[in-house]
């Protein structure tokens, strides 16, 4: 097995448990973590397909990493954008669970 | 280098659509230097020069009958970026313009700062989160590449989501952070299937790709995860959960701008990878999901819209179902000859935007 192929796979499962991870877990922290994680294989896809060149064969194709580095600033941004959301709601609510029932709805959005 | 947009250049009016892009972006920054007292004083000049840029581009786009492209650095693709605004994204950028300015307009009463008092956050936060989801519409009308469309979506996303808990409540905290968990997968859904396009074909603009892909697996799977990562953008039925508590908590002012505006975004670039990328590519068949999908939207929004008692979760919900009507579309597209695909998409645009939006601007702000 080539260090491509293993790598793809790496990636190909982080992007399954991230995505298993998001939907199934309750908690929002587990959930941001899982959206992490889910990005990060997303991430090494990319770095796989800089290390094989795209189909005109040219190696180690430096437009990827760009894309990368791209996506790890908004990934980290939005994670950042998140964590602020979530303390915040916690130190309101006292839980950082989000209410996934849609019944829920009738309550929210007094603050007009 | 080959490919059509190479040969083409930049055609005369390319400043226009820096301009366009560039006003609101700004605007946004000069507001966040400004501080508060300033922010809405920005926002009015912006807003008319914005709005004149939109009918400036449209008129250009009319007149001529070809888009106006323009490379970016003056590289043209596959080595740059081309902004380009044809007859469709022209008319979104100016009705977005129209939408934001009358916005601009009926919002200042709710978030004009007292200059004598001390400064509120919101009256800041919604003048630079306005301007910074304008900048992020025209930058999703304009781009031209899978990757530039996609940095555009997040910063759609990252603006459009502290609009919803402006009035910091926990209950908005949760409805803004259920939207940001929604936006963020599918981002990096759509990103994903951006990674499976470059890995395939070395090249992510959209000119280039309508020439060079063909119907095989990866393309389906890109397309098919660019395509889920945009609906739970757009809070397409199944994926509306965090629609409804996001736009009713939302002030009038900014649910206006969410229910017209941003859920529209992430819908034109799904049209936009279905017809503009890979051109022929879908099928009767898979055209039926989505409009099956949509008239589920139709039906459980609608039902959902008339059993709410308060005015603007129904309007929540029957934005959901206005969300159905617009992929109803892709099959007619489908069945009819693909050339007519302009066409339709100009009176889609229309009609989703103008007709049903107004009236319901209006009864938001009465309310608000």
């Amino acid at each position: 097995m080539s260090f491509t192929t293993l790598y793809g796979f790496v990636g190909s499962a982080l992007v399954g448990l991230g995505l298993y991870g998001l939907i199934i877990l309750p908690r929002t922290l587990r959930k941001i973590l899982s959206f992490n994680l889910l990005g990060g294989g997303v991430f090494i896809l990319f770095g796989v397909f800089a290390r094989r060149g795209a189909v005109d064969g040219v190696g180690a194709d430096p437009v990827p990493h760009a894309m990368v580095i791209t996506g790890l600033i908004v990934a980290f941004a939005a994670t950042a954008l998140a964590v602020t959301l979530l303390l915040r709601a916690a130190e309101l609510t006292g839980g950082d669970e989000l209410a996934s029932d849609p019944s829920d709805d009738k309550k929210d959005g007094a603050g007009v | 280098m080959t490919g059509p947009s190479t040969i083409i250049g930049n055609s005369s009016g390319g400043w226009l659509l820096v301009l366009a892009l560039m006003v609101p972006v700004a605007g946004s920054v000069l507001a966040l230097v400004a501080g508060g007292r300033r922010a809405e004083r920005i926002a009015l000049v912006i807003s008319p020069i914005a709005l004149a840029l939109g009918f400036a581009i449209a008129a250009s786009v009319w007149r001529t009958g070809r888009p106006i492209t323009y490379h970016v650095g003056s590289w043209a693709p596959p080595l740059g970026l081309e902004l380009r605004a044809d007859g469709l994204s022209a008319t979104l950028i100016l009705l977005t313009a129209i939408i934001m300015s009358a916005t601009v307009i009926f919002a200042r009463p709710d978030f004009r700062a007292s200059q004598s008092g001390p400064e509120k956050r919101s009256s800041l936060a919604f003048w630079i989160y306005l301007m910074g989801l304008w900048g992020a519409l025209v930058g999703v009308f304009l781009g031209n590449d899978l990757f530039n469309l996609y940095v555009a979506l997040e910063l759609l996303t990252v603006t459009a989501v502290p609009m919803v808990c402006l009035s910091g409540s926990a209950e908005t905290l949760v409805a803004a952070l259920r939207y940001l968990l929604f936006a963020l997968v599918g981002s990096v859904l759509y990103l994903l299937g951006v990674a499976l396009v470059y890995g395939a074909y070395g090249t992510l603009d959209i000119a280039l790709l309508a020439s060079r892909f063909r119907d095989e697996p990866a393309v389906w799977l890109a397309a098919a995860l660019m395509t889920a990562g945009l609906l739970a953008k757009t809070a397409l039925f199944p994926l509306h959960l965090w629609l409804p508590a996001a736009h009713a908590g939302a002030p009038a002012a900014a649910s206006a701008l969410l229910s017209a505006l941003a859920v529209k975004a992430s819908f034109y670039l799904t049209a936009k990878v279905w017809f503009d990328a890979f051109p022929g590519l879908l099928n009767q068949a898979s055209a039926q999901v989505l409009a099956a999908l949509g008239a589920g939207a139709i039906i459980f929004g609608g039902v959902l819209a008339l059993r709410q008692v308060r005015l603007k979760l129904l309007i929540a919900y029957s934005t959901v179902a206005q969300i159905g009507y617009l992929f109803l579309m892709f099959p007619l597209i489908v069945s009819a000859d693909a050339a007519s695909w302009s066409q339709l998409g100009w009176m889609g645009a229309g009609d989703s935007s103008c007709r049903t939006r107004s009236p319901r601007l209006r009864c938001s702000w009465r309310r608000g």
